[in-house]
C-alpha cells in the first residue's frame, strides 16, 4: 500500500493520489480506508515512541485517524501531504489524548477490544524486551521540553524530513531545525553527566567490570 | 528540502543513535492493523455523506419503500463444491460456497429494471412526520479477515438480526444488533452532535430532496468519477445499492433509482439468485474488483429482497462464488419513538 505515500516518479501515481485525496475529502469511506492502510504503521510508530506503552499508542491511532476523519476536508491536496498533516494530528492526539478521548468516547468504545490481539509464545517475550526498552526511550525523553521531544520523535524515529516535521508541528522548517539541535545538546549534557554519574558509582561499589561491559555492548539498551 | 548556508545544514541525526536507547522495531501487528482498519471504516461509515459501500456495518439511513416480506432466518444454500474450507483448519465455519456464479446478461435488463422501477412507484409510500422515526428491520451477515493462525482468512459470519430507528434529518439515531461483534447487547445510540454532520451524511430529508430524473440521479452518483471508468461505475452502483439497504425514498425516487442504475456500464441481470433467507428471484448486479453486488427481486412481484455480494477472485481464502456479505428487509415501517417497533410495543 506504499504508492499512497509513493513518489512522485510516476504521472500515473500522482493523479490516483490526488483522486484518493479528493475522495477523502468529499467524504469516501473506502478512500479513508486506504489513507489508513499506508499510514496506520508510521502514526502507530510515532504514537508507541510517543507514549512509550502499547495500550496508549493504540487509542492515540485510533483517535488520530478519528480526528483525521472528521477533518477530511482539511487534507492536503498533494499526494505527499498526507504524512505531515496524519503526524500533526497525531501530536495533538498525544498531548491531549483525554480532550480527543472524550471527542470521540462513543466511537472509541466501538473500537476493537484490546485482547483481540492473538498473542503467539514469542510475541510475548519480544513484547516484554520492547517494553523495557520503551520505557528507556520514554525515560530518556521525558528529560527533553516537549516541543523538543516531539521534534525528535517525528524526525529521529518517525523518520519525517525537516519540512513534514515543520509542517506536522505548525512551525517554520528552522525551527524544527533549532529544537533538534537543543534537544541533542541536552541529550549529550545528560549523557555526560549519567556516564560520569554511573562511573563514580560503579567505582564506588568496585565493580569496574560492569562498567566497561556495558559500554561494549552495543546492541543492549544503548546503542555504542 | 533546500539546504544552503550552513545554519541550515541538517543535523546528523545519528548522533542521536548514540543519546537515545536503542529503538526496537515496532509493528503495530497485522491481525491488528486489520481489526482496526475495519472498525475506523465502520466508523467513517457512520458518518460518511452518503457512503458508496458498505459491508461490515451498515448504519445507513432507511429504505426504499421495497418489500416487506417477513421470513424466519434461515440457513442457506447449500455449498457446491466450488468452494473449499479454509486450508489449515481451527475455523469451523466452512467458508459458504454457493451456487456457482450465474453468469449476468444484458438481454432483458431494460425490461427487467421498467418492471422493478415500476413496482417499486407503485408501493405506497412511507411519509415519517419529522417527530417520528424510519424503522427498517433486516438480516444481514458480512465477512471479516481473520488471521488466527497465520493465515488469511475471511470468515463470514452468521446471519444476523438489526433494527435501525432514524429520525427524518438523520440528527438522532438508534441501531440494535446485538449479533454484532463490536456493538452494544443493548443497543447504541448514534445521535449525532451536530446538524452539521447531518448535512453531510444523508438521511430521509436528503432522500427525499434527490432528482426524480434518471439522468441527473445519475450525474449526483458520478461525483466522484466518470461514468465508464470501473472504479466510478462500481461506486455508483454500491451507492444505490445502500441505499435500497437502510433507505426509505419515495416511490418516484426509488422508480428513479432503478432507472439509474440500469444505465451504469457493467449492470447486468442474473436470472437466479438466492437472498439471504432462501427466497429466489432476479438479481441486478454489477461486477467490482473482487465480488459481484447482486441485488434480488422477487420474480413474479418484482418487489425489492434483499441483496450479497459474491466473490467472483479467490479472496482471502475464499472461492469465487462464495457469498461475503448479504442483507435481506424484513420490515420497514414509520414508528413514534426510538426502540418503538411497528407493533406498538418496544425494544
Amino acid at each position: 500500500m506504499t504508492h499512497i505515500m509513493g513518489t512522485r516518479t510516476s504521472h500515473r501515481t500522482y493523479q490516483d493520489v490526488t483522486s484518493i485525496h479528493t475522495r477523502i475529502r468529499d467524504g469516501d469511506p473506502d478512500s479513508f480506508r486506504h489513507l489508513f492502510r499506508s499510514h496506520a504503521q508510521i502514526v502507530h510508530r510515532y504514537a508507541i515512541r510517543a507514549t512509550g506503552d502499547w495500550a496508549t499508542a493504540e487509542d492515540v491511532v485510533s483517535l488520530t485517524f478519528l480526528e483525521a476523519w472528521r477533518l477530511r476536508a482539511k487534507l492536503p491536496e498533494e499526494p505527499d501531504g498526507a504524512k505531515a498533516w496524519l503526524m500533526g494530528i497525531a501530536v495533538n492526539v498525544q498531548r491531549n489524548t483525554n480532550r480527543a478521548a472524550r471527542r470521540h468516547e462513543k466511537a472509541l468504545a466501538r473500537m476493537p477490544a484490546k485482547e483481540a490481539v492473538p498473542d503467539i509464545a514469542g510475541e510475548v517475550v519480544g513484547r516484554m524486551a520492547d517494553a523495557e526498552q520503551l520505557t528507556a526511550a520514554k525515560n530518556a525523553l521525558g528529560k527533553l521540553r516537549r516541543s523538543e521531544r516531539e521534534v525528535v520523535t517525528l524526525c529521529v524515529w518517525s523518520g519525517l524530513s525537516y519540512a513534514e516535521a515543520a509542517e506536522a508541528l505548525g512551525v517554520a522548517v528552522g525551527t524544527v531545525r533549532s529544537r533538534l539541535f537543543r534537544a541533542r545538546e541536552r541529550l549529550r549534557k545528560l549523557a555526560e553527566h549519567e556516564l560520569r554519574q554511573h562511573a563514580d558509582e560503579t567505582a564506588a561499589r568496585r565493580r569496574p567490570e560492569h562498567f566497561h561491559l556495558h559500554l561494549n555492548r552495543p546492541n543492549e539498551k544503548w546503542n555504542r | 528540502m533546500r539546504i544552503s548556508r550552513r545554519p541550515q545544514a541538517p543535523l546528523d541525526l545519528g548522533d542521536f543513535d548514540l543519546l537515545l536507547p536503542r529503538q526496537v522495531e515496532t509493528v503495530l501487528p497485522e491481525a491488528r492493523q486489520d481489526l482496526l482498519e475495519e472498525a475506523l471504516w465502520a466508523e467513517a461509515h457512520r458518518t460518511a455523506p452518503c457512503a458508496p459501500r458498505s459491508r461490515a456495518r451498515r448504519t445507513a439511513w432507511i429504505a426504499l419503500p421495497a418489500a416487506a416480506a417477513v421470513m424466519a432466518g434461515a440457513v442457506i444454500v447449500a455449498p457446491d463444491g466450488s468452494g473449499t474450507s479454509g486450508t489449515s483448519g481451527t475455523d469451523t465455519r466452512p467458508p459458504k460456497a454457493d451456487a456457482k456464479l450465474e453468469p449476468g446478461t444484458t438481454i432483458g435488463l431494460s425490461a427487467t429494471v421498467d418492471r422493478i422501477s415500476l413496482a417499486a412507484a407503485r408501493q405506497p409510500a412511507l411519509e415519517p412526520r419529522q417527530d417520528q422515526y424510519i424503522y427498517v428491520e433486516s438480516k444481514v451477515r458480512g465477512g471479516r479477515v481473520d488471521r488466527a493462525g497465520g493465515k488469511e482468512k475471511l470468515v463470514v459470519t452468521p446471519l444476523r438480526s438489526r433494527q435501525v430507528w432514524h429520525s427524518p434529518d438523520g440528527l438522532k439515531s438508534f441501531i440494535y444488533e446485538p449479533g454484532h461483534e463490536f456493538m452494544d447487547k443493548n443497543g447504541e445510540d448514534l445521535d449525532l452532535d451536530s446538524a452539521d454532520e447531518v448535512t453531510d451524511r444523508g438521511s430521509y430529508n436528503s432522500v427525499k430532496s434527490l432528482p426524480t430524473d434518471p439522468d441527473a440521479l445519475l450525474k449526483r452518483l458520478y461525483r466522484w468519477g466518470r461514468m465508464g471508468d470501473p472504479q466510478a461505475d462500481w461506486t455508483a452502483f454500491g451507492e444505490i445499492g445502500q441505499l435500497l439497504e437502510e433507505q426509505i425514498a419515495t416511490p418516484r425516487i426509488s422508480a428513479a433509482l432503478f432507472k439509474a442504475a440500469a444505465k451504469i456500464p457493467g449492470v447486468t441481470l442474473v436470472d437466479k439468485a438466492v437472498d439471504a433467507t432462501g427466497r429466489t428471484g432476479v438479481a441486478i448486479t454489477h461486477t467490482g474488483p473482487n465480488s459481484r453486488q447482486e441485488w434480488i427481486f422477487d420474480r413474479n412481484t418484482y418487489e425489492y429482497l434483499g441483496q450479497r455480494d459474491v466473490l467472483v477472485k479467490p479472496y482471502r481464502g475464499l472461492e469465487p462464488g462464495a457469498v461475503t456479505s448479504e442483507t435481506v428487509v424484513i420490515k420497514r415501517a414509520v414508528v413514534n419513538a426510538k426502540k418503538e417497533l411497528p407493533d406498538g410495543t418496544t425494544l
